[in-house]
């Protein structure tokens, strides 16, 4: 890691694929998720959920529960109504989208099997379990909607009482001008695209330890979460309690992949048991509850017409297309990902009329938010299925396709289609490297001689632009989300020269406490091992609640670290000086010292210069005695990574049976700050993909 | 964790990790339950409770078992090795669990003691190079949602010391 560059040394992390230091802990069973918090005198929280549909509730009948030796609560809507709270409220509200809360208890009508009814609080999960059985809700079904054509014909039953339908929003993308288009054209194609209901199923399901802490006073929640310091804003809103009283923590989160991005009705009902029992309540969801209770996502179906020239170059592109998403929205992210999927459609093509409608509808399903992807999936998945029809109907390479449509290297910054600003991008370079990476031309050969043979193989084509850093919190308005996207980071180097960071966002599984330490070592001169990251408790760090979602960690939590880290640099800079009467623009700090440029052997431990800030004796003139800085990012705009997958699979004609033959990734991410986590991300993103494509 | 019910309490006593264990269970508290609530043995997790997803793998008398659907009376006089069993204390890591760190063959963590249970019997009963087929065929009963398998298939084909398909050193 260190090279030597006209005599001066320099040491990089970034671009060094570290050890994890997550990794010892967990690998000897140290780790703590949610459920491992035993906190003394915890009651534990089983869920009574609708087993149907959709029905309206005429009773609920508490009494054989309640009297069940070791129960100590049952609560219902009614106690909530009592309590004076009310539905949780979505927090991302697009234009006049209809959905804009959440019942954390249902009160007259179920929507969806699995929609919480009541909640059992017992002396353990096994006793609660037992009383919810004894629990008895009486329902009269009413006709079930169970997916869009249902919901939308006429007559069809309205879900929502007030709405008259059951269309949550609709929306619009682009401006093309089809019809003219069309005239135009020499081929028109209408195809029709389905993605499946599907949901990221973390291996540590949702769960949420809830208590008044004894010292302080302070409502604090344990909880499996993504966005600690959103869940503490989403709660101190629900509850009506003072936010800086509450403090919540996610510990070791054994995944989250956009499940886990707020405090859903469980969680929040979680902290108003707590505090009404004066007891920690403990809840954790079992795997049966996890599926139909935990959002679901992805399920759209895509009705589209292109007009295409006979070499496959696209000139006008409409799409109508429907998102089935369940009795309620996200509370967290609304109809956020159907709306990415029609911003992100035209990918890396330059399409000259796009136009796309939405329609967002209610289902007796789960309701949808976001899973890894967040929408993207869908518009790739229906891009690239495209170009594959456009290719196969003109005969056409499906590669020289997507070549003849992609936007070209110098056309950055470029405005899609959809009005997305994509920064910048080399897609046909992604594309080329990619081909030549799977012997593109040789499986081509290969395939034409296995067909002759009656062997089935298949070779697949994905190019993608996938928008991350989210986002510009001021853009976020303009959609209705209220939620800033800003990360928010302070580095402080203590008086032996290490370093705390403490960040808003928090990991659950991306390496966060390995990688911002090589970022950070990096800009101070330090080995990361003196480096420790904080993360996760919103009792120390600062404020920002977006979380970790939308490819933001790296991006925004980098930036912020690199920002705050300067700023820790220029003070040592400044006291080096100082101490070695020099200017501060010819100090270095590397390899743990603090030197004039050329003069290493003169330096000083980085340590030292530390300490004499912080001793605040003999200071220069100006400078605060503070190596405590902080950085609060909010990007201009998103930044638009891209790449191309190719497949080679082959399938047995008489089984169905497949196996993959070549999987190649060629994707640009920008800087890389650790290689061997940017692919375990990568591949493990695959696998979700692969999994969701063969239905798991 | 004790009910006032009038549920069936039984004495079980359990070697775990080399260290007897007696208490009274409800007749119907699950393997998994007591190990963590009970014994403070957290690194056994709990991903499906339907035996499934294998984050519960412990070794019982030699065997992988799935600690929720055992019940903890059903492991009297067993001997249980959870993953806490499998450090070498101070000295550290096992080469399986280092291997792992060197691959990068866990990101959550919450798969990982499962694996690492499910791998270490593997790798007792099958001495020697391994291929990745029979890695893959190992760990069939054990899900993962973040790494894609395919640093772990890494990590025991190291740790063994590979051979490819046809027999071939690595």
């Amino acid at each position: 890691m260190s090279t030597h560059i006209l005599g001066q040394r320099r040491t990089s992390w970034v671009g060094v694929s570290r050890k994890r230091v997550e990794d010892p802990r967990l690998l000897v069973g140290g780790g703590r998720y949610t459920d491992d918090f035993d906190l003394p005198g915890a009651l534990e929280v089983a869920f009574v959920r609708s087993a149907v549909p959709h029905a309206r509730i005429t009773s609920i009948d508490v009494d054989a529960a309640k009297a069940l030796p070791g129960v100590h609560a049952v609560y219902t809507a009614a106690d909530l109504d009592r309590l004076g709270l009310g539905e949780l409220a979505c927090k991302w509200v697009y234009g006049d989208q209809r959905s804009r809360s959440q019942p954390v208890l249902a009160r007259d009508v179920v929507r969806f099997v699995g929609e919480p009814v009541a909640a059992v609080v017992a002396d353990d999960r096994y006793i609660a379990e037992d009383a919810a059985e004894l629990v008895w809700v009486d329902y009269e079904s009413l006709e079930v909607v169970v997916d869009v054509a249902a919901a939308l014909a006429p007559g069809a039953p309205v879900l929502h009482p007030g709405w008259g339908d059951n269309v949550m929003v609709r929306a619009t993308f682009g401006d093309g001008d089809f019809a003219t288009a069309e005239a135009q054209a020499d081929v028109v194609l209408r195809e029709s695209f389905r993605t499946h209901r599907h949901t990221a199923v973390p291996m540590e399901g949702r769960g949420a330890v809830a208590m008044i802490d004894p010292l302080s006073g302070a409502l604090t929640v344990y909880t499996s979460n993504q966005a600690p310091h959103r869940a503490k804003t989403n709660l101190a809103e629900y509850l009506n309690w003072p936010e800086h009283r509450i403090r919540v923590v996610a510990p070791d989160v054994g995944g989250g992949f956009g499940v886990k991005d707020r405090a859903a009705v469980e969680e929040v009902l979680v902290a108003v048991l707590a505090t009404q029992l004066g007891r920690p309540i403990k809840w954790i969801e079992d795997r049966r509850e996890h599926f139909f209770s935990t959002n679901h996502a992805r399920q759209q179906a895509h009705e589209v017409e292109v007009a295409v020239r006979r070499d496959g170059r696209i000139i006008a592109l409409h799409d109508r297309f429907t998102a089935d998403y369940g009795a309620y929205a996200s509370t967290a992210v609304g109809v956020g990902p159907p709306l990415l999927a029609g911003e992100m459609l035209p990918g890396p093509y330059d399409i000259p009329n796009y136009r796309a409608e939405l329609e967002v509808v209610v289902t007796n399903k789960v309701p949808s938010g976001g899973f890894r992807g967040f929408g993207m999936q869908q518009a790739t998945f229906v891009m690239e299925r495209l170009m594959d029809r456009i290719a196969a109907e003109l005969e056409l390479d499906p590669a020289d396709v997507r070549r003849r449509n992609f936007v070209g290297r110098d056309a950055f910054p470029y405005t899609s289609g959809s009005g997305a600003r994509y920064d910048s991008g080399d897609y046909e370079a992604a594309l080329d490297r990619a081909l030549a990476l799977a012997d593109y031309d040789g499986w081509r050969e290969r395939q034409r001689e296995a067909r002759a043979a009656g062997r089935l193989i298949g070779i697949g084509i994905s190019s993608l632009v996938e928008a991350t850093g989210e986002g510009p919190s001021r853009e976020h308005g303009e959609y209705g989300w209220e939620v800033s996207g800003y990360e928010n980071v302070a580095v402080r180097m203590d008086p032996e020269g290490g370093v705390t960071i403490v960040m808003g966002i928090s990991p659950q599984g991306q390496g966060h406490q390995t990688v911002f330490a090589q970022v950070c070592a990096d800009e101070l001169g330090i080995h990361p091992d003196d480096i420790t990251v904080v993360q996760g408790d919103t009792a120390t760090t600062p404020y920002a609640v977006a979380g970790a979602i939308g490819s933001r960690g790296a991006t925004l939590g980098g930036a912020a670290v690199i920002g705050a880290s300067r700023k820790v640099r220029g003070q040592l800079a400044r006291m080096a000086a100082h101490m070695l009467e020099a200017s501060p623009d010819d100090i270095e700090l590397a390899g743990g010292k603090a030197f004039v440029r050329g003069s290493e052997h003169l330096g000083m431990d980085i340590a030292t210069v530390a300490s004499a800030i912080l001793l605040a004796r003999d200071l220069p003139e100006g400078l605060e005695p503070s190596l405590d800085e902080r950085v609060l990012y909010d990007p201009t705009h998103l930044a638009y990574s891209f790449g191309t997958h190719v497949t080679v699979v082959e399938v047995d004609p008489d089984t169905g049976r497949f196996e993959y033959l070549r999987y190649v990734i060629v994707y640009d991410c920008g800087r890389v700050i650790n290689p061997m986590i940017v692919e375990g991300q990568l591949v493990g993103g695959l696998a979700h993909g692969l999994g969701g494509a063969v239905l798991e | 964790m004790t009910p006032e019910t009038s549920e069936q309490q039984l004495d079980v006593t359990v070697t775990v990790n080399g260290r007897q264990r007696s208490a009274r269970v409800p007749s119907r508290m699950l393997l998994s339950d007591f190990l963590r609530h009970e014994l403070g043995l957290y690194g056994t997790r709990v991903g499906c409770e339907h035996g499934v997803c294998g984050a519960c793998t412990v070794l019982m008398d030699g065997a992988p078992a799935r600690a929720c659907l055992v019940f903890a009376a059903q492991a009297d006089n067993a001997e249980i090795r959870t993953v806490e069993g499998l450090a070498n204390g101070a000295d550290g890591l096992t080469p399986l669990q280092a291997a792992f760190q060197e691959e990068h063959a866990l990101q959550c963590g919450f798969c990982t003691p499962g694996m690492l249970m499910t791998l270490t019997e593997f790798l007792e009963d099958n001495p020697g190079p391994v291929t990745d087929q029979e890695v893959r065929e190992a760990i069939a009963g054990n899900l993962c949602r973040c790494t894609g398998y395919q640093n772990i298939v890494r990590a025991v084909v190291r740790v063994a010391g590979g051979r490819d398909e046809d027999g071939a050193a690595r």
